[in-house]
Protein backbone atom coordinates (compact mmCIF):
# COMPACT_ATOMS: atom_id res chain seq x y z
CA UNK A 1 0.00 0.00 0.00
CA UNK A 2 1.43 3.72 -1.00
CA UNK A 3 1.48 5.56 2.13
CA UNK A 4 2.16 8.60 0.08
CA UNK A 5 0.61 11.68 2.08
CA UNK A 6 -1.42 14.22 0.47
CA UNK A 7 -1.38 18.06 1.61
CA UNK A 8 -3.81 20.81 0.35
CA UNK A 9 -2.00 23.82 1.07
CA UNK A 10 -3.97 27.36 0.81
CA UNK A 11 -1.27 29.99 1.26
CA UNK A 12 2.36 30.23 -0.24
CA UNK A 13 4.13 30.30 2.81
CA UNK A 14 2.45 27.05 4.12
CA UNK A 15 3.10 25.63 0.38
CA UNK A 16 6.83 26.10 0.96
CA UNK A 17 6.85 24.88 4.32
CA UNK A 18 5.60 21.46 3.07
CA UNK A 19 8.01 21.18 0.40
CA UNK A 20 10.80 21.77 2.82
CA UNK A 21 10.25 18.54 4.21
CA UNK A 22 12.09 15.19 3.07
CA UNK A 23 10.79 13.64 -0.65
CA UNK A 24 8.19 15.46 -0.81
CA UNK A 25 7.19 17.15 -4.10
CA UNK A 26 4.73 19.90 -5.46
CA UNK A 27 1.88 18.79 -7.78
CA UNK A 28 0.31 21.90 -9.89
CA UNK A 29 -2.14 19.34 -11.72
CA UNK A 30 -0.08 18.46 -14.91
CA UNK A 31 1.19 15.30 -15.72
CA UNK A 32 4.43 14.55 -15.42
CA UNK A 33 3.68 12.88 -11.49
CA UNK A 34 1.44 10.96 -13.07
CA UNK A 35 3.37 9.32 -15.37
CA UNK A 36 6.56 9.69 -13.09
CA UNK A 37 4.71 7.63 -10.27
CA UNK A 38 4.72 8.98 -6.93
CA UNK A 39 5.60 5.56 -5.20
CA UNK A 40 8.48 7.14 -4.03
CA UNK A 41 7.59 9.91 -2.31
CA UNK A 42 6.45 10.93 1.07
CA UNK A 43 4.55 13.82 0.70
CA UNK A 44 2.67 15.47 -2.38
CA UNK A 45 2.02 18.92 -1.98
CA UNK A 46 -1.18 19.64 -4.43
CA UNK A 47 -0.66 23.93 -5.39
CA UNK A 48 -4.16 24.09 -6.47
CA UNK A 49 -5.59 26.21 -3.41
CA UNK A 50 -2.31 28.22 -3.52
CA UNK A 51 -3.22 32.14 -5.13
CA UNK A 52 -1.22 31.17 -7.96
CA UNK A 53 -3.38 31.29 -10.75
CA UNK A 54 -2.94 34.75 -12.52
CA UNK A 55 -1.98 36.58 -15.33
CA UNK A 56 -0.95 40.29 -14.29
CA UNK A 57 0.80 43.05 -15.93
CA UNK A 58 2.51 45.84 -13.82
CA UNK A 59 4.73 48.56 -15.74
CA UNK A 60 5.23 46.57 -18.80
CA UNK A 61 6.49 43.74 -16.57
CA UNK A 62 3.85 40.17 -17.48
CA UNK A 63 3.71 38.33 -14.06
CA UNK A 64 2.36 34.56 -14.93
CA UNK A 65 1.36 32.70 -11.43
CA UNK A 66 3.06 29.14 -11.39
CA UNK A 67 -0.41 27.44 -11.43
CA UNK A 68 -1.83 28.81 -14.78
CA UNK A 69 -2.55 27.10 -16.92
CA UNK A 70 -0.95 26.39 -20.89
CA UNK A 71 -4.63 27.04 -21.83
CA UNK A 72 -5.93 29.56 -19.56
CA UNK A 73 -2.39 31.78 -20.34
CA UNK A 74 -2.68 31.39 -24.01
CA UNK A 75 -6.20 32.61 -23.95
CA UNK A 76 -5.15 35.67 -21.88
CA UNK A 77 -2.10 36.27 -23.40
CA UNK A 78 -3.30 36.56 -26.93
CA UNK A 79 -6.44 39.21 -25.40
CA UNK A 80 -3.40 40.80 -23.79
CA UNK A 81 -0.89 41.33 -26.39
CA UNK A 82 -2.21 39.91 -30.00
CA UNK A 83 0.45 37.58 -32.09
CA UNK A 84 2.36 37.36 -28.98
CA UNK A 85 5.25 34.14 -29.25
CA UNK A 86 4.37 33.24 -25.98
CA UNK A 87 0.57 32.44 -26.57
CA UNK A 88 1.28 30.72 -29.66
CA UNK A 89 4.00 28.51 -28.22
CA UNK A 90 1.53 28.18 -25.15
CA UNK A 91 -1.63 27.55 -27.49
CA UNK A 92 -0.29 25.37 -29.47
CA UNK A 93 1.65 22.80 -27.22
CA UNK A 94 0.24 19.22 -26.62
CA UNK A 95 -3.58 18.72 -26.85
CA UNK A 96 -6.53 20.75 -25.50
CA UNK A 97 -7.12 18.53 -22.58
CA UNK A 98 -3.56 18.28 -22.02
CA UNK A 99 -3.03 22.57 -21.97
CA UNK A 100 -5.81 22.09 -19.20
CA UNK A 101 -3.70 20.55 -16.86
CA UNK A 102 -0.38 21.51 -17.78
CA UNK A 103 0.78 24.62 -15.72
CA UNK A 104 3.49 27.15 -16.09
CA UNK A 105 5.13 26.34 -12.93
CA UNK A 106 5.23 22.80 -13.07
CA UNK A 107 6.76 23.38 -16.99
CA UNK A 108 8.95 25.19 -15.52
CA UNK A 109 10.42 23.09 -12.91
CA UNK A 110 10.25 20.35 -15.29
CA UNK A 111 11.43 22.10 -19.06
CA UNK A 112 11.25 18.53 -20.70
CA UNK A 113 13.40 18.42 -24.05
CA UNK A 114 10.17 19.02 -26.04
CA UNK A 115 8.95 22.11 -23.77
CA UNK A 116 7.52 24.46 -25.90
CA UNK A 117 7.79 26.97 -23.16
CA UNK A 118 11.42 27.29 -23.23
CA UNK A 119 11.94 28.57 -26.62
CA UNK A 120 10.22 31.46 -26.00
CA UNK A 121 11.53 31.75 -22.37
CA UNK A 122 14.60 31.99 -23.80
CA UNK A 123 13.97 34.82 -26.50
CA UNK A 124 11.45 36.91 -24.06
CA UNK A 125 14.11 36.53 -21.52
CA UNK A 126 11.83 35.51 -19.06
CA UNK A 127 12.73 34.19 -15.07
CA UNK A 128 11.40 32.67 -12.59
CA UNK A 129 10.51 33.68 -9.25
CA UNK A 130 10.53 31.36 -6.32
CA UNK A 131 9.55 30.95 -2.41
CA UNK A 132 10.95 28.84 0.06
CA UNK A 133 14.86 27.51 0.53
CA UNK A 134 15.82 29.08 -2.25
CA UNK A 135 13.69 32.34 -2.95
CA UNK A 136 14.89 34.57 -5.69
CA UNK A 137 14.60 35.22 -9.01
CA UNK A 138 16.26 33.47 -11.90
CA UNK A 139 17.37 33.80 -15.24
CA UNK A 140 17.10 30.88 -17.23
CA UNK A 141 20.64 29.44 -17.95
CA UNK A 142 21.24 29.17 -14.14
CA UNK A 143 17.92 28.01 -13.31
CA UNK A 144 18.37 24.62 -16.28
CA UNK A 145 22.09 24.55 -15.00
CA UNK A 146 21.49 23.67 -11.22
CA UNK A 147 18.51 21.51 -10.79
CA UNK A 148 18.71 21.82 -6.37
CA UNK A 149 17.58 25.51 -6.56
CA UNK A 150 14.32 23.11 -6.39
CA UNK A 151 15.25 21.22 -3.61
CA UNK A 152 12.82 22.79 -1.13
CA UNK A 153 11.58 25.90 -3.08
CA UNK A 154 8.21 26.64 -4.85
CA UNK A 155 8.27 28.07 -7.63
CA UNK A 156 5.52 31.13 -7.64
CA UNK A 157 5.58 32.75 -11.30
CA UNK A 158 6.91 33.27 -14.54
CA UNK A 159 8.43 37.13 -14.89
CA UNK A 160 8.73 38.75 -18.79
CA UNK A 161 9.29 42.26 -19.87
CA UNK A 162 7.27 43.23 -21.68
CA UNK A 163 6.36 41.25 -24.42
CA UNK A 164 4.19 43.19 -27.16
CA UNK A 165 5.75 44.93 -30.11
CA UNK A 166 7.91 42.09 -31.34
CA UNK A 167 7.87 40.52 -34.74
CA UNK A 168 7.49 36.78 -33.47
CA UNK A 169 7.84 33.50 -35.37
CA UNK A 170 7.28 30.74 -33.60
CA UNK A 171 8.10 26.78 -34.74
CA UNK A 172 7.87 23.67 -33.77
CA UNK A 173 9.23 20.27 -35.63
CA UNK A 174 5.78 18.06 -35.05
CA UNK A 175 4.41 15.19 -37.17
CA UNK A 176 1.11 15.75 -35.97
CA UNK A 177 0.05 18.98 -34.09
CA UNK A 178 -0.71 16.90 -30.68
CA UNK A 179 3.28 15.35 -30.93
CA UNK A 180 5.92 16.08 -28.78
CA UNK A 181 8.15 18.43 -31.18
CA UNK A 182 11.63 17.23 -31.61
CA UNK A 183 13.07 21.06 -31.58
CA UNK A 184 11.55 24.46 -31.70
CA UNK A 185 12.40 27.95 -33.11
CA UNK A 186 11.58 30.81 -31.45
CA UNK A 187 12.54 34.17 -32.88
CA UNK A 188 11.69 37.77 -31.58
CA UNK A 189 12.23 41.40 -34.20
CA UNK A 190 12.40 44.77 -34.21
CA UNK A 191 13.16 46.40 -37.07
CA UNK A 192 13.26 50.16 -37.97
CA UNK A 193 12.59 50.74 -41.87
CA UNK A 194 14.73 48.72 -43.54
CA UNK A 195 17.71 48.26 -40.26
CA UNK A 196 17.07 45.32 -37.97
CA UNK A 197 17.05 46.92 -34.27
CA UNK A 198 17.09 43.49 -32.60
CA UNK A 199 16.79 40.19 -33.32
CA UNK A 200 16.81 36.93 -31.02
CA UNK A 201 16.58 33.89 -32.07
CA UNK A 202 16.32 30.35 -29.82
CA UNK A 203 16.60 26.56 -30.82
CA UNK A 204 15.51 24.10 -27.95
CA UNK A 205 15.81 20.03 -28.32
CA UNK A 206 18.95 19.90 -29.16
CA UNK A 207 21.79 18.91 -26.62
CA UNK A 208 21.69 22.67 -25.23
CA UNK A 209 17.94 22.64 -24.56
CA UNK A 210 17.29 26.12 -25.35
CA UNK A 211 20.49 27.78 -27.13
CA UNK A 212 20.01 31.93 -27.87
CA UNK A 213 21.71 31.46 -31.17
CA UNK A 214 23.86 34.43 -30.19
CA UNK A 215 26.73 34.43 -33.48
CA UNK A 216 23.55 34.78 -35.51
CA UNK A 217 21.95 37.54 -33.41
CA UNK A 218 25.29 39.75 -33.35
CA UNK A 219 25.51 39.48 -37.02
CA UNK A 220 22.34 40.86 -37.40
CA UNK A 221 21.97 43.30 -34.87
CA UNK A 222 22.05 47.04 -35.81
CA UNK A 223 22.26 45.29 -39.91
CA UNK A 224 20.38 46.28 -42.84
CA UNK A 225 17.72 43.42 -43.24
CA UNK A 226 18.81 42.35 -46.71
CA UNK A 227 22.02 41.43 -44.79
CA UNK A 228 19.96 38.20 -43.91
CA UNK A 229 19.99 37.29 -47.06
CA UNK A 230 23.64 37.29 -48.61
CA UNK A 231 24.65 35.66 -44.08
CA UNK A 232 25.07 31.80 -44.15
CA UNK A 233 22.17 31.90 -41.43
CA UNK A 234 22.27 27.55 -41.99
CA UNK A 235 25.57 27.48 -40.72
CA UNK A 236 25.09 29.45 -37.87
CA UNK A 237 21.84 27.96 -37.00
CA UNK A 238 23.09 24.57 -36.55
CA UNK A 239 23.28 22.80 -33.60
CA UNK A 240 24.24 19.38 -32.38
CA UNK A 241 21.04 16.94 -31.26
CA UNK A 242 21.06 13.31 -29.57
CA UNK A 243 19.15 10.70 -31.62
CA UNK A 244 15.10 11.13 -30.82
CA UNK A 245 12.07 9.25 -32.37
CA UNK A 246 11.84 12.03 -34.96
CA UNK A 247 15.21 11.07 -36.51
CA UNK A 248 18.99 11.25 -36.32
CA UNK A 249 20.91 13.53 -34.94
CA UNK A 250 22.21 14.66 -38.07
CA UNK A 251 19.08 14.54 -39.63
CA UNK A 252 17.79 16.65 -37.19
CA UNK A 253 20.30 19.21 -37.12
CA UNK A 254 19.68 19.55 -41.02
CA UNK A 255 16.06 20.53 -40.90
CA UNK A 256 16.64 22.66 -37.73
CA UNK A 257 19.44 24.93 -39.65
CA UNK A 258 16.63 25.06 -42.38
CA UNK A 259 13.30 26.23 -40.07
CA UNK A 260 16.53 28.76 -38.08
CA UNK A 261 16.40 30.24 -41.69
CA UNK A 262 13.15 30.02 -42.70
CA UNK A 263 12.19 31.92 -39.22
CA UNK A 264 14.52 34.44 -39.27
CA UNK A 265 13.53 35.19 -42.94
CA UNK A 266 9.83 35.34 -42.34
CA UNK A 267 10.30 37.96 -38.98
CA UNK A 268 12.50 39.91 -41.02
CA UNK A 269 10.57 39.78 -44.44
CA UNK A 270 7.42 39.25 -43.22
CA UNK A 271 6.88 35.61 -45.45
CA UNK A 272 4.16 33.97 -45.30
CA UNK A 273 4.77 32.05 -42.15
CA UNK A 274 6.18 29.23 -41.61
CA UNK A 275 4.13 27.23 -39.14
CA UNK B 1 -8.07 7.92 1.85
CA UNK B 2 -11.34 9.00 1.49
CA UNK B 3 -12.79 12.10 -0.46
CA UNK B 4 -15.81 13.78 -1.83
CA UNK B 5 -16.74 14.19 -5.37
CA UNK B 6 -19.66 15.75 -7.19
CA UNK B 7 -20.28 13.70 -10.45
CA UNK B 8 -22.63 14.87 -12.69
CA UNK B 9 -24.38 16.96 -9.81
CA UNK B 10 -24.47 14.38 -7.46
CA UNK B 11 -22.16 14.55 -4.22
CA UNK B 12 -20.47 11.18 -3.84
CA UNK B 13 -17.96 9.93 -0.85
CA UNK B 14 -15.18 7.70 -2.10
CA UNK B 15 -12.42 5.46 -1.21
CA UNK B 16 -8.97 5.59 -3.12
CA UNK B 17 -5.76 4.99 -3.09
CA UNK B 18 -3.64 7.76 -2.84
CA UNK B 19 -1.83 7.13 -6.52
CA UNK B 20 -5.15 6.62 -8.02
CA UNK B 21 -6.00 8.14 -10.94
CA UNK B 22 -9.73 9.61 -11.45
CA UNK B 23 -10.20 7.34 -14.49
CA UNK B 24 -9.58 3.97 -12.29
CA UNK B 25 -11.73 6.01 -8.89
CA UNK B 26 -14.46 7.03 -11.61
CA UNK B 27 -15.01 3.08 -13.31
CA UNK B 28 -14.58 1.38 -10.01
CA UNK B 29 -17.65 3.17 -8.55
CA UNK B 30 -19.94 2.90 -11.84
CA UNK B 31 -19.47 5.47 -14.82
CA UNK B 32 -18.21 3.17 -16.74
CA UNK B 33 -19.44 5.51 -19.16
CA UNK B 34 -15.77 6.97 -19.20
CA UNK B 35 -13.67 4.61 -20.89
CA UNK B 36 -10.03 3.55 -20.93
CA UNK B 37 -7.88 4.07 -24.03
CA UNK B 38 -4.05 4.29 -23.55
CA UNK B 39 -3.85 5.36 -19.99
CA UNK B 40 -0.91 7.66 -21.43
CA UNK B 41 -2.74 10.78 -22.43
CA UNK B 42 -2.54 11.19 -26.02
CA UNK B 43 -5.83 9.30 -27.15
CA UNK B 44 -8.58 11.44 -24.90
CA UNK B 45 -10.56 8.27 -24.82
CA UNK B 46 -11.10 9.14 -21.16
CA UNK B 47 -11.63 12.63 -21.31
CA UNK B 48 -14.30 14.28 -18.75
CA UNK B 49 -14.77 17.57 -17.68
CA UNK B 50 -13.21 18.99 -14.37
CA UNK B 51 -14.76 22.33 -13.10
CA UNK B 52 -15.66 23.34 -16.88
CA UNK B 53 -12.23 22.22 -18.44
CA UNK B 54 -11.84 18.88 -20.59
CA UNK B 55 -9.11 16.63 -18.61
CA UNK B 56 -7.97 13.24 -19.29
CA UNK B 57 -8.80 11.61 -16.46
CA UNK B 58 -6.41 8.87 -16.63
CA UNK B 59 -3.77 12.02 -16.03
CA UNK B 60 -5.24 13.30 -13.10
CA UNK B 61 -4.69 11.98 -9.32
CA UNK B 62 -8.17 11.27 -8.01
CA UNK B 63 -6.47 13.00 -4.81
CA UNK B 64 -6.25 16.23 -6.70
CA UNK B 65 -10.22 16.08 -8.33
CA UNK B 66 -11.74 15.83 -4.59
CA UNK B 67 -13.98 18.73 -4.31
CA UNK B 68 -14.47 19.41 -7.80
CA UNK B 69 -17.48 19.43 -10.27
CA UNK B 70 -16.90 16.60 -12.54
CA UNK B 71 -18.94 15.82 -15.75
CA UNK B 72 -19.05 13.02 -17.53
CA UNK B 73 -21.06 12.35 -20.66
CA UNK B 74 -23.92 10.77 -18.56
CA UNK B 75 -24.08 13.79 -17.02
CA UNK B 76 -25.10 16.12 -20.57
CA UNK B 77 -28.34 14.17 -21.36
CA UNK B 78 -30.15 10.74 -21.26
CA UNK B 79 -31.44 8.03 -23.86
CA UNK B 80 -34.65 9.72 -23.00
CA UNK B 81 -33.47 13.26 -22.99
CA UNK B 82 -30.20 13.42 -24.47
CA UNK B 83 -28.26 16.64 -25.47
CA UNK B 84 -28.23 18.26 -29.06
CA UNK B 85 -24.39 16.90 -29.67
CA UNK B 86 -25.66 13.20 -28.70
CA UNK B 87 -28.46 13.68 -31.04
CA UNK B 88 -26.31 15.38 -33.62
CA UNK B 89 -23.83 12.47 -33.36
CA UNK B 90 -26.57 9.80 -33.45
CA UNK B 91 -27.83 10.87 -36.55
CA UNK B 92 -24.72 11.77 -38.73
CA UNK B 93 -23.37 8.44 -37.82
CA UNK B 94 -20.32 10.15 -35.93
CA UNK B 95 -21.08 7.03 -32.92
CA UNK B 96 -19.19 4.39 -35.42
CA UNK B 97 -17.54 1.91 -33.08
CA UNK B 98 -18.72 4.21 -29.86
CA UNK B 99 -15.43 3.88 -28.27
CA UNK B 100 -14.20 7.48 -28.40
CA UNK B 101 -18.10 9.03 -28.63
CA UNK B 102 -18.56 9.77 -24.81
CA UNK B 103 -15.10 11.99 -24.71
CA UNK B 104 -15.56 13.80 -28.39
CA UNK B 105 -19.11 14.68 -27.34
CA UNK B 106 -17.71 16.16 -24.06
CA UNK B 107 -14.64 17.86 -26.24
CA UNK B 108 -17.60 19.35 -28.59
CA UNK B 109 -19.95 20.51 -25.42
CA UNK B 110 -16.82 22.24 -24.17
CA UNK B 111 -16.46 23.97 -27.15
CA UNK B 112 -19.85 24.88 -27.67
CA UNK B 113 -20.27 26.25 -24.51
CA UNK B 114 -17.13 28.68 -24.87
CA UNK B 115 -18.06 29.03 -29.03
CA UNK B 116 -21.25 28.19 -29.85
CA UNK B 117 -20.70 29.11 -33.67
CA UNK B 118 -17.77 27.47 -34.47
CA UNK B 119 -15.25 27.34 -38.00
CA UNK B 120 -13.92 23.86 -38.50
CA UNK B 121 -10.28 24.94 -37.83
CA UNK B 122 -12.33 25.38 -34.18
CA UNK B 123 -13.50 22.06 -34.52
CA UNK B 124 -10.69 20.63 -35.16
CA UNK B 125 -9.03 22.33 -32.56
CA UNK B 126 -11.45 21.19 -29.71
CA UNK B 127 -10.98 17.71 -30.71
CA UNK B 128 -7.28 17.55 -31.57
CA UNK B 129 -6.94 15.66 -28.28
CA UNK B 130 -9.15 12.80 -28.98
CA UNK B 131 -8.63 9.93 -31.02
CA UNK B 132 -11.10 7.47 -33.36
CA UNK B 133 -9.73 4.45 -33.88
CA UNK B 134 -11.72 4.11 -36.74
CA UNK B 135 -10.44 7.21 -38.13
CA UNK B 136 -14.06 8.79 -39.11
CA UNK B 137 -13.44 12.13 -38.22
CA UNK B 138 -15.55 13.65 -41.30
CA UNK B 139 -18.77 12.42 -39.15
CA UNK B 140 -17.74 13.48 -35.99
CA UNK B 141 -17.31 17.00 -37.29
CA UNK B 142 -20.23 17.18 -39.07
CA UNK B 143 -21.90 16.11 -35.68
CA UNK B 144 -20.48 19.09 -34.18
CA UNK B 145 -21.34 21.52 -37.07
CA UNK B 146 -25.22 20.07 -36.83
CA UNK B 147 -25.36 20.61 -32.94
CA UNK B 148 -24.15 24.05 -32.97
CA UNK B 149 -26.66 24.70 -36.03
CA UNK B 150 -29.42 23.51 -33.92
CA UNK B 151 -28.16 24.81 -30.53
CA UNK B 152 -27.72 28.37 -31.74
CA UNK B 153 -31.18 28.24 -34.04
CA UNK B 154 -32.87 26.04 -30.69
CA UNK B 155 -34.70 23.57 -33.18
Amino acid sequence: MNMVQWYFPETIDEAASLLGRERTVPHGGGTSLVKSGIGSFAGVVDLTKVPLNYLKTDRGVLEIGANQTFASAAENLSNLYPGCILAEALGSAASTPLRNRITMGGSASLFPLWSDLIGPMAVLEGKIRTEGKNAGTYDLSPWLADRSLQKGTLITSLIFPDPSDWISVYYREVRVGFDYPAFTVSVLARTTGPRIERIRVALSGGTDRALRLTELEKALNGADISKAQSLDIRKMGSVRFGRKPAGSPEYLSEIAAVQVERCVKSALFREEETR
Amino acid sequence: MKGTFFINGRKEEWSFAPDAVLLDVLRENGCTEVHRGCGEGICGTCAVVVEGSLVNSCQVFAASAQEKEILTVAGIGSIHAPHPLQTAFVETGAVQCGFCTPAMILAAYCLLKKTPNPTDDEIRRALDGNSCRCTGYVKIIEAVRLAARRMSSHE
